[in-house]
């Protein structure tokens, strides 16, 4: 008898696989209403979750600018000695979160003012080569500046150091923006998730009772338990995967509308980070996102409701 | 070889359904189960497939202790035995040849051992010509029919039927029966439930009777021995 030399065990042949796919399509297309209303609702969910994640992506692309332009200026007492000047750069490059440190000595200070503010009227400043107001100072750039207030603090602790100047209110402006969005986004993501996972465990729930019979005829033919549950659990993912794929569409119409607004309204100085910098990474996220919505919601349902 | 040993089945709402049942019965033998409803006989066929499980005792199919089978290892019993009941329990949306395929399907039987088997087995139930239908088109004699095909296409070492001509007239009943005397004859042990007084009392196979979870008659060649 052929069915006895079959091994008991884990394996899924390709077969298997074909067959839960075939299985989870005819459902998906036979509920249709119920399939439509799970499908659109991970859709509204995971086009919220992508109007935060284009934030976050925003947020973020704006703070790494602001910290690649934010520079904390440190200014070094006067009569500080030239070499003492030079080897206060060590000092500062080993303080934590100093990415650079560049030095500006007074002469450099006075050139610049003297190009970038008096062009022209250079002889204003005449007399100042001599009596230099001005004073030597390091640029630095930072790592995190979230750990800014901890690394003026540092700064502040090294010999000869007479003040450090940094960008505290846009820096803790900025933060409180991206926390504020990284929060707010984290807990409606959280609750569209949980309304999603139920109306899939719904649909789910739905697709067991009317296929009840066929499941029971499984169980008296020795069908494995795996067998009968996982055309169920392929049917929730293809919802989270459709339902993925058209929210995916949509917010990247929406948000290319979104730039072409700004443009066409004289608002670029708003600069979005473009479209193809984030489109895999949002990409996945929507794929792992829906699919895991839908196969979480068909777990449930199949836990709850098939018993085999 | 089926044993059944000292077996006792409470369901949870404290009906006793089996009180200290032995039973033997030898590979290849043909079994009516008797008796009036709510007698036990269906428990018995449902402890057989770890449907139900016992409350104390032992049930053997083919030497393994079925009692002790893991929630996993359940379905690999169940392809041991073919099963038939009284209301076909077939898929209405998928037709005859589709029906008794799936039976194979769910086993994981390649397309061409499918396609091998299924006509073979459909022949011996003489359903050849209507493997294109769908079971609505059928009449019940022959829907009866599919679900044998389907029972025996995984060739079952028993087969359990459950009042398998309660629905039938008495000439279908009687092809149907024929039937299953054949499966019987080629090797395959039968335990049948029935109320069918005639039909009992025409084939003169080993009959139990069961009353009230007990075994109260057990005879080679018996008889229904209740009113119809």
């Amino acid at each position: 008898m052929w069915f006895v030399t079959k091994q008991k065990g884990c394996t899924v042949t390709m077969r298997d696989i074909k067959y839960f796919i075939s299985q989870a399509l005819r459902s998906f297309f036979r509920n249709g209403l119920m399939t439509t209303a799970a499908v659109f609702t991970v859709v509204g969910c995971l086009f919220i979750v992508g109007i935060f994640t284009v934030l976050l992506f925003n947020v973020r692309y704006m703070s790494d600018r602001l910290q690649n332009q934010c520079e904390i200026q440190v200014f070094i007492e006067d009569g500080t000695d030239e070499g003492r000047v030079a080897q206060m750069q060590d000092e500062i490059k080993a303080v934590a979160n100093v990415q650079s440190a560049e030095l500006f000595s007074k002469k450099d200070t006075l050139e610049y003012v003297k190009t970038e503010m008096f062009e022209g009227k250079e002889s204003a400043l005449v007399g100042f080569e001599d009596d230099n107001p001005f004073r030597d100072s390091y640029k630095i750039t930072l790592d995190d500046i979230s750990q800014v207030a901890a690394t003026v603090s540092a700064l502040k602790q090294i010999p000869n150091v007479a003040e450090v100047k940094n960008e505290q209110e846009t820096i803790d402006a900025v933060l409180s923006v991206s926390n504020i969005t990284k929060n707010a986004s984290l807990w409606i993501m959280l609750m569209l998730i949980i309304i999603s996972v139920a109306l899939i465990s719904n649909t789910i729930k739905i697709t067991v009772f009317n296929r009840r019979k066929e499941i029971n005829i499984m169980k008296y033919i020795g069908a494995t338990n795996r067998f009968i549950r996982m055309p169920f659990f392929f049917e929730g993912m293809t919802i989270g995967f459709v339902g993925a794929l058209i929210a995916y569409g949509l917010i990247s119409w929406a948000y290319v509308a979104c730039i072409n607004a700004l443009v066409k309204n004289n608002l670029n100085f708003f600069e979005l980070l473009p479209l193809k910098n984030m489109s895999l990474p949002m990409a996945l996220i929507f794929l792992a996102m829906g699919i895991g919505i839908g196969a979480l919601g068909s777990s449930i349902s199949v836990r709850k409701h098939l018993h085999v | 070889m089926i044993v059944l040993q000292d077996v006792v089945k409470v369901y949870e709402n404290g009906t006793k359904a089996l009180d200290d049942v032995n039973l033997i019965i030898e590979k290849g033998e043909f079994v009516f189960l008797v008796g009036p409803s709510g007698a036990g006989k269906t428990t018995i066929t449902k402890l057989l497939m770890r449907e139900e499980n016992v409350t104390s005792g032992h049930v053997y199919v083919d030497g393994e202790d079925v009692t002790l089978l893991r929630e996993d290892d359940i379905p690999y019993l169940r392809r041991k035995i073919g099963v038939v009941f009284q209301d076909f329990r077939l898929l209405e949306d998928r037709n005859v040849f589709e029906n008794v395929a799936f039976a194979m399907r769910v086993i994981g039987a390649t397309k061409r051992e499918i396609r091998r088997r299924v006509p073979s087995v459909l022949s011996s139930v003489g359903l050849s010509h209507k493997a294109k239908m769908l079971p609505k088109q059928l009449s019940g004699g022959e829907q009866q029919r599919v679900a044998l095909a389907r029972a025996l296409v995984n060739n079952p070492s028993i087969l359990i039927a459950d009042e398998p001509t309660g629905n039938l007239n008495p000439s279908t009943a009687d092809e149907i029966m024929q039937i299953f005397d054949l499966i019987n004859k080629r090797g395959t042990t039968i335990i049948m439930a029935t109320h069918a007084k005639d039909i009992v009392n025409a084939m003169k196979k080993r009959v139990i009777a069961i009353e009230d979870g007990l075994v109260v008659r057990d005879e080679t060649k018996g008889v229904y021995g209740y009113d119809a």
